[in-house]
């Protein structure tokens, strides 16, 4: 057994240059197979930590996925203002357990700007029902103090103390610069791999001092942009959305995230099954090209099958010599290919992350990827076994010495 | 050295080989490669098949070597009778019992000199136990052979297999045929690639590892030359009956 798969080794390296070509060719599909299926399943994770807490999403009516882009994304704007009197209402509500105030469409360097409350800190952790984690400092208190998010203190070179200022309107580009009004950063949280890490958050006085310019404070009559709900029990969103967005003063959307983000998800899904069946074939046709250099080979080999033939071997040793070298290889491809996935993914997450503000928690190979590798070596042994049949087959008519 | 006159109590149960009445017809084929062909070879005994080429000699040597499978008549290799055993048990008594050396290219290119002359006991599991059931270590008993053919690892080194002449490619493949004791080695055309002198160096090599080692041998050749090296020389013709 052993001296076989030794004989097998031998014989696959005495043939490197092939046998090279070959596993790079299959590598790379193996690596693109796991790619696909590792990005596919981080992007999911990272949308719905996005939503986080979130039971119900509030703003003017609009459709509900604008209002989750919006208000979880940063993705396209709420163009109808929400009046803040709708917080006031909800807040006392006896399923509402807290109610957020978001206020958006500010940038600094391209970073979104939210104002909100410092109740924002408490309740929206990545894992539900806890507070945000800081690195550094704690929830502004003041209408001078700003929050960064992990990626944004990162871009902006800002660290505990330093004073930032506040531009309007969303964009690298500010228009309106108040180096008079400067904040000072109290608190840098902690990465939670959501577009939360690229925010900077202030609170709703702060912004708007900054839109006035003068020191006028929030009044009742501020306008918001959206409210984010938690409830309790957790089931009452169905019930309170479908009552809100009867509402007609003024026209309420009320959007519940998780269920959104899923019918967004499954709008995707369909571009993400075109990647999978793509990478499979690509695989498919890596290991087409493999059974084609195996065929290939087969005549130069016929010496060597005789010589086994005559040491004793039968079909059964053929068939099993040749299907091992079809697996090794496989094998091997798929062992470089995850290597090639995970370990570029370890290399390339920080600029993956400041580009996209997807992080990506590498947790290892999962089990979806095991069955994809099984797959992988599944058919790896169907098209290993045409060469090695007719290999045997052929070692079997050929006699004790070929005819050539 | 007279036919069969050396072998005073010779019978059916004493010989290694014993071919009675043998047919061999390949599939398709209109008329028959062999037929009622008897042929009986002794423990020991070093025999040369003569017989011009397309006569049937290869098909015969597989047939004692259990790749092929006579179409009728009886053929029994040391008691076992090949008609009753399936194809793997004529392939493990071929790995056990039988070594082969063909016309050339009997050694494996990717593999050592050493490897490829310890092939056989990784095939057979039978030949690995008679060779350590003398307590030699395998390398040790390789190299021993590869003296009696007059050749010497030490002296060949490190070199690869295709850097060895045609000749002591073929002495390789000699020792390696004899490693673990098999009781018959098979040749087919062994020195057809060699010219007259190291043919003549390689068959009494052959003979005397042969001798030494107590296997028989069945060397199929159409070269008279080999004659003088053997004990008897039968031809195709004659153990057919004389068909024409």
């Amino acid at each position: 057994m052993s001296a076989l798969l030794r004989l097998a080794a031998a014989s696959l390296l005495a043939r490197r240059r092939t046998t090279g070509l070959m596993l790079l060719a299959l590598t790379l599909s193996c690596a693109l197979l796991f790619g696909v299926e590792k990005l596919r399943s981080e992007v999911r994770a990272s949308a719905y930590a996005s939503v986080g807490a979130v039971d119900l999403i509030v703003g003017a009516r609009t459709a509900p996925e604008t209002l989750l882009l919006a208000t979880v994304f940063h993705y396209g704007a709420l163009s109808t203002p929400l009046p803040r009197a709708v917080e006031t209402r909800l807040a006392s509500h006896p399923a509402v357990r807290f109610a957020l105030p978001l206020s958006l469409g500010d940038s600094v360097a391209g970073l979104p700007v939210v104002g909100t409350v410092p109740a924002y800190f408490a309740h929206l952790g990545i894992t539900p029902e806890g507070p945000l984690a800081f690195q550094a400092g704690g929830p502004f208190a003041g209408d001078e103090e700003v929050v960064l998010g992990a990626e944004a203190a990162r871009r902006l070179g800002k660290e505990l103390g330093d004073a930032l200022t506040l531009s309007h309107g969303l964009g690298a580009e500010s228009f309106l610069e108040h180096e008079d009004h400067p904040l000072r950063v109290v608190g840098l949280l902690a990465p939670t791999g959501t577009p939360l890490d690229q925010r900077v958050l202030v609170s709703l006085e702060a912004l708007h001092a900054a839109h006035e310019g003068a020191a006028s404070g929030a009044s009742e009559n501020e306008n918001i942009s959206a409210l984010l709900l938690g409830l309790a029990p957790r089931a009452a969103a169905l019930g309170l959305a479908a009552q809100l967005n009867r509402s007609g003063d003024p026209p309420l959307t009320a959007a519940l995230p998780a269920l959104t983000l899923a019918g967004l998800l499954r709008w995707l899904g369909a571009g993400e099954a075109v990647l999978q069946v793509l990478s499979a074939f690509v695989v498919v046709v890596a290991l087409a090209g493999m059974l084609a250099m195996m065929l290939a080979s087969l005549e130069q080999r016929r010496r060597e099958m005789a010589v086994l033939r005559a040491l004793g071997a039968g079909f059964p040793t053929l068939l099993f010599l040749l299907l091992t070298e079809a697996l090794m290889l496989t094998g091997a491809a798929i062992s470089l290919g995850l290597g090639l996935v995970h370990g570029g993914l370890a290399l390339a997450a920080p600029a993956l992350q400041s580009a996209t503000g997807l992080a990506l928690q590498d947790p290892g190979p999962t089990a979806r990827e095991g069955l994809l590798a099984l797959g992988a070596l599944a058919l790896a042994t169907l098209s290993g076994l045409l060469p090695a049949w007719l290999a045997a087959r052929r070692a079997l008519m050929d006699g004790l010495s070929p005819q050539s | 050295m007279g036919a069969g006159s050396q072998h005073p109590s010779e019978g059916p149960a004493r010989a290694l080989v014993c071919c009675e009445a043998l047919s061999f017809c390949w599939p398709g084929a209109s008329a028959p490669t062999l037929s009622h062909l008897s042929l009986r070879l002794q423990a020991g005994e070093a025999v040369l098949l003569r017989g011009e080429s397309g006569q049937g000699k290869s098909t015969l040597l597989s047939l004692l070597a259990g790749i092929l499978s006579p179409s009728s008549g009886s053929l029994t290799v040391g008691g076992k009778d090949f008609h009753a055993l399936s194809q793997r048990q004529r392939d493990r008594v071929r790995g056990a019992d039988i070594g082969v050396i063909f016309q050339q290219f009997n050694l494996l290119p990717f593999l050592s000199i050493l490897d490829n002359l310890l092939l056989p006991i990784g095939f057979s599991a039978e030949r690995r136990a008679r060779l350590a059931a003398t307590g030699t270590p395998p390398e040790v008993a390789a190299e021993e052979l590869l003296c009696t053919l007059g050749l010497s690892l030490k002296a060949l080194g490190n070199r690869s297999v295709g850097a060895l002449s045609v000749g002591q490619q073929q002495r390789v493949a000699a020792a390696r045929a004899l490693l673990g004791s098999p009781s018959l080695i098979l040749a087919d055309e062994p020195t057809s690639a060699l010219d007259p002198k190291n043919r003549d160096a390689f068959l009494r090599a052959l003979k005397g590892a042969q001798t030494a080692r107590g296997a028989a041998l069945l060397c199929v050749s159409h070269d008279p030359a080999l004659e003088p090296y053997f004990d008897r020389t039968v031809t195709l013709d004659r153990l057919q009956g004389g068909r024409p």
